[in-house]
């Protein structure tokens, strides 16, 4: 099968059936933490507090990421809402596949500062909504 | 580039990372900013970058009339990374705490060490998760 993306050779494909959870948090980050999304739609979902505060990503997207390289456990949790088909690495075979392709590598630093850009704003909002003490 | 010498430090920057902060490198792109001086301002479009040599910033957000501390970042990281890769205007004003030593860097001259390096882009990820994580934990507490 012709791949989409050359640097998806390294990848391994796994599909999700909608609705299905690829992880929640707290889950260890597992030997092929790393996801591309190449068809398909992901919902990140982040604790705040008791409630969740939610991330749409769409393909050619990138996510689990965060924990290998901050090195804790899954920091989110995130479900496929339509069927959806990702290609995995570990780690390593992210980064090699980052150094054959520079559009991956963009893609991946724009999506994390896309997603630190709505968690500031998120905290922000929270911050200047909460009571005033005495 | 019109000028070769810029493009040959810029390239050491690239290759070597720290390895490359010479006297000649830090008298070129070297900035001091002193306690409270704003080094990138909420709104603004422009793209300049910071790496962190000495001293600690303030990432912050206004809220009324006050900033409210998103992170306190300090020595090897990169400031105003955000804004080059989403192209967006800066959502967040970063000020120096205490006396701040940093290189500064175009748009253009950022482009070329990134483009030049795959270590680049392993320490923009690892620094960007090292800020996710922080703020997916204050957000929790929130």
């Amino acid at each position: 099968m012709e791949l989409p993306q050359p640097f998806l050779k390294y990848g391994s494909e796994v599909s999700f059936p909608a609705r299905s959870l690829i992880y929640r948090r707290a889950d260890p980050v597992g030997e092929r933490p790393v996801f591309y999304v190449a068809a398909g739609l992901i919902k990140v979902e982040y604790p705040v507090r008791s409630q969740t505060f939610s991330l749409w990503l769409h393909p050619d997207s990138i996510f689990g990421l965060v924990e290998p390289l901050a090195d804790c456990a899954r920091l989110c949790s995130v479900q496929a809402m339509e069927r959806t088909v990702c290609y995995s690495w570990d780690l390593e075979g992210f980064f090699l596949a980052a150094g054959l392709s520079w559009e991956l590598a963009v893609a991946a630093i724009t999506g994390m500062s896309r997603e630190l850009r709505t968690l500031n704003a998120e905290f922000g909002e929270r911050i200047s909504a909460a009571p005033k003490g005495p | 580039m019109s000028d070769p010498i810029l493009y040959d430090d810029i390239m050491r920057i690239a290759f070597q990372a720290e390895g490359a902060l010479d006297d000649k490198v830090i008298a070129k792109f070297g900035r001091l900013f002193k306690d409270r001086q704003v080094l990138i301002r909420e709104g603004d479009i422009q793209q300049k970058i910071f790496w962190i040599l000495e001293g600690h910033v303030y990432i912050t957000r206004k809220t009324g009339d006050k900033y409210k501390v998103l992170a306190t970042l300090g020595p090897g990281e990169l400031i105003g990374e955000m804004s080059f890769f989403d192209k967006s205007v800066r959502s967040a004003t970063v000020i120096a705490k205490g006396d701040v030593h940093a290189l500064e860097f175009t748009a253009e001259n950022f482009a070329d060490i990134y483009a030049a390096s795959p270590q680049w882009t392993k320490r923009l990820l690892a620094s960007l998760a090292r800020r996710i994580r922080g703020m997916v934990e204050r957000l929790g507490q929130s």
